[in-house]
């Protein structure tokens, strides 16, 4: 494998790991207290 | 007679609220109670609901709520001669202006409270704060200007939907939470629960009560009860500029000294009076100044004997269950259940609290909800009169006016609203939209080409070049370029949203949609479905009836939605080129046919009964707002790179992984021996019928679950450039495919919103109804369309 190959599956690699985290993100920020059903009510008002 | 029986200008007086339960209750508390004046402004286009003015504001119903309503005509005379005393009240009242009142110093840091006696909070506690106010207020324009984020606002009643919480600029050791807009603690709607049960249960150090100065009776209807909740209240006379502007004013010092806690002008809009609110808001909530005022009601009057007497009752009950006395023994006396179970009165107690009730109904003529209704507007009332000069002339109204005789005039409206859907629907898709999608697209494919070039030079492996251009490049680069489009479709929809216009069409599609077992405010949900489902079901919240809101969000996904434009355009530029206003605003409209059929079935089965009483404020119309729009459009823009860098990216990945691999991990020199094949194989028969049977296309729908941009995506992973589909499928299969891309299941997004509203159930059932519903619909059309051709399709 040449040194080009290695450089660009870092590349690719990097991608997709930051691609992953922010789907992470995104489901967290988006799991956030909606202050309305049952289970939000009683978490946020413990 | 009732108000259902009036002609457009007639007025006349309220006899009697009848009606019950939590709609009786919202009635009262908007301001319909027994001799309150109300007049008819208009009917709807088609004669139903009806806008009448009320206590200074515009408010609609439906002629079926109206009918509960006993009026007696307004006498002429009487109402000169109430004219006329009410302008030597207002008279006298500018007498007493005249004397000026010093100003109450409520808030002011370091004066109001007994620097001896003086209890602050730690330095490091961290304030909480809660701005209640009604819809529509500005609540979310000013939760923007104290903690400096970006929340979207609009010019409808019930933008907010969920709380917001944030820093105040300046005060990171400060927590201020944004709610739902409210009318008042009653609970009528799921979102006037959210926001009573956080001042209840959370124990805000202080609420920041924001006023909307131009409509100031109806809002201070919430204030006096947020006084009763024993909390620190701030009041935020908002809009301030608009009145003024009219030629209006607010005596402060003399509204201060009357309310008992601190009144701040501002304008949220123009950033006037933030940092004063501010500094008032810190001090009340620092050191725990409460209302000095709770008592509204004039003494010796039955009310206030009869709250007096309740209070006694329930003084040991609401103080073990943490509530402000004043507040429960209130709505005690209005028979709120929610409170009467948290305050659990024995047998006794009940006897006692009905003892009195009773008897109030008896010695004030009025039932005890309308009898608390009635004291707090009366005090109200003379607030007013003492503090407030209203303008003569009101420019946003007589504009709104002048508007409305257009926009919802009997023969005009119906037809200006298609007009104006229509035009949306040109300039995203026919115009701008797509203008500028061309542009991204050529740019796109620019950049693919130097980089294939670049790699194909650097004689860069072949399996990492093919994942590089097959895949990113193809997949991510093909999303990429719908994203003028969809940010155009926000663009307007906000636009109408912001002006005020979306208030309107709810008003006159009322009727219309009551047919189909919904309210007159689903419109929302469903037209704001078109750009996303996710915030449409979330904004389902604003619906006051359970039977509505889960009617209205099951209905949302049958709204074609913005991410689903790319596989139309994909679609339309392979097999239909020069076709594409056609073939899109078919498919928008079979979306509505078919939503409108499904309700139709879940009128009849699912639920049955009729929709919630329509009872909503119609706003002024008011010029959006440019931060607004701009604001929202970089939302948009920013969400969907992030999901195209995201979730689109993987699956793009994970795809051409699959397709370039087999069960051993060989690479592949014919992708149907691919690991994807083997696996679409399994549900391929099943799309047979529709012509769909090819593995790549069950492909490209099943990732089309994660993110409708996947379908082309993954199809332009597979098929490679557009010529690779038209050879597998015919014209035929390219509608088929359309139709049920159209239908079927919403993405996971759209879903775990469904889930999150209506819980897991109605996910699922969600997901299997409309792949089934799309099967059918789509096999129909398939068909039709040979029997009707004759197979030459």
């Amino acid at each position: 494998m040449r040194p080009v190959d290695i450089v660009l599956i870092a590349v690719i690699a990097a991608v997709i790991v930051g691609a992953v985290l922010l789907v992470v993100k995104r489901k967290k920020s988006g799991s956030s207290c909606c202050g309305n059903c049952e289970k939000c009510r009683s978490r946020c008002s413990s | 007679m009732t108000l259902k029986e009036l002609k457009e200008g007639q007025s006349c007086v309220v006899k009697k609220v009848g009606g019950e339960g939590a709609l009786r209750q919202h009635f009262l508390d908007m301001g319909i109670i027994p001799g309150a004046e109300i007049t008819i402004v208009k009917f709807a286009p088609m004669g139903d609901p009806v806008e009448v003015r009320i206590h200074g504001y515009e408010l609609s119903l439906r002629l079926d709520d109206a009918a509960r309503i006993d009026v007696v005509m307004a006498d002429k005379k009487a109402e000169d001669r109430k004219d006329s005393e009410q302008k030597d009240a207002e008279g006298s009242g500018s007498k007493k202006r005249k004397e000026k009142v010093a100003h109450p110093n409520l808030g002011e840091p370091g004066i109001h409270h007994d620097k001896k006696t003086e209890n602050p909070l730690p330095d490091d506690h961290k304030l909480t704060f809660a701005l209640v106010g009604n819809q529509n207020s500005g609540k979310t324009t000013l939760f923007n200007r104290l903690t400096g984020s970006n929340q979207h606002v609009g010019n409808f009643p019930g933008v907010t939907v969920d709380r917001k919480d944030g820093a105040i600029i300046g005060y990171p050791n400060t927590v201020i939470t944004d709610l739902p807009g409210i009318y008042s603690m009653s609970p009528y709607s799921s979102e006037e629960i959210v926001s009573r049960d956080f001042v209840l249960d959370s124990k805000p150090d202080a609420i920041i009560n924001i006023v909307d100065s131009t409509n100031i009776e109806r809002n201070l209807y919430l204030t006096m009860q947020l006084l009763e909740m024993d909390r620190p209240v701030v009041v935020a006379l908002n809009m301030m500029d608009e009145l003024t502007g009219n030629g209006g004013s607010v005596d402060i010092n003399r509204m201060e000294h009357i309310l008992g806690v601190p009144v701040v002008p501002i304008s949220a809009a123009k950033n006037q009076g933030i940092d004063e609110l501010i500094s008032h808001a810190i001090h009340i909530a620092k050191y725990c100044e409460k209302p000095l005022e709770q008592d509204f009601c004039p003494e010796g009057s039955p009310i206030h004997s009869s709250i007096h007497a309740v209070e006694h009752i329930v003084d040991d009950n609401s103080e073990r269950c943490g509530l402000p006395l004043r507040f429960s023994a209130c709505k005690a006396l209005e028979g709120d259940n929610l409170i009467l179970e948290k305050l659990k009165l024995d047998d006794n107690e009940k006897d006692l609290l009905e003892h009195i009730r009773v008897k109030l109904d008896q010695q004030s003529g009025l039932d005890p909800a309308a009898a608390v209704a009635d004291m707090r507007f009366a005090y109200i009332m003379q607030l007013v009169a003492k503090c407030v000069t209203k303008p003569v002339y009101n420019k946003e109204r007589a504009r709104s006016e002048k508007a409305d005789k257009i926009l919802t005039g009997k023969f005009t409206a119906i037809p200006i609203f298609i007009l104006i859907m229509a035009a949306v629907f040109v300039l995203t898709f026919n115009v701008i939209g797509a203008g500028l999608q061309w542009l991204l697209e050529t740019g796109i494919e620019k950049l693919t080409d130097i980089t294939d070039k670049a790699l194909t030079s650097a004689n860069v492996n072949e399996v990492i070049h093919s994942l590089i251009i097959d895949g990113i490049f193809e997949g991510v680069g093909g999303v990429l370029s719908f994203l003028p489009i969809v940010v155009v479709m926000f663009f307007f929809l906000s636009l109408l949203e912001d002006s005020g216009y979306i208030a309107r069409i709810a008003f006159f599609m009322d009727k219309l949609l009551r047919k189909i077992g919904l309210s007159g405010r689903s419109i929302v949900p469903l037209l704001i479905g078109f750009g996303c489902t996710v915030p449409a079901v979330m904004s389902t919240r604003t619906l006051p009836s359970d039977r509505d809101r889960k009617m209205t969000i099951i209905l949302t996904p049958f709204m074609s939605c913005t991410a689903k434009l790319p596989i139309y355009a994909f679609f339309v530029n392979a097999f239909f080129p020069g076709k594409g206003g056609f073939i899109m605003t078919g498919l928008y409209l079979l979306s509505i046919v078919v939503g409108i059929l499904v309700a139709f079935v879940y009128k009849k089965v699912l639920f049955k009964g009729e929709a919630a009483p329509f009872v909503m404020e119609l706003p002024n119309y008011r010029l959006p707002s440019l931060r607004s729009t701009l604001q929202l459009m970089w939302e948009k823009a920013k969400d969907f790179l992030q999901k195209a860098f995201s979730v689109i990216l993987i699956a793009t990945v994970v795809v051409w992984f699959l397709q370039s691999f087999d069960t051993r991990f060989n690479l592949v020199s014919d992708s149907s021996t691919s690991i994807m094949a083997l696996i679409s194989g399994f549900i391929a028969p099943v799309m047979k019928p529709l012509g769909l049977g090819d593995w790549r296309i069950v492909t490209s729908l099943i990732s089309g679950f994660m993110a409708k941009e996947s379908v082309v995506s993954v199809l332009e992973v597979l098929f490679g450039a557009e010529g690779g589909i038209t050879a597998v499928l015919g014209m035929l299969e390219a509608g088929t495919l359309l139709i049920f891309s159209l239908l079927y299941t919403p993405c996971v997004a759209a879903i775990a919103s469904v889930k999150r509203e209506l819980g897991w159930k109605w996910a699922a059932a969600v997901v299997l109804w409309q792949c089934i519903l799309a099967w059918i619909v789509s096999f129909l059309f398939r068909i039709i369309v040979l029997l009707c051709t004759g197979g030459l399709v």
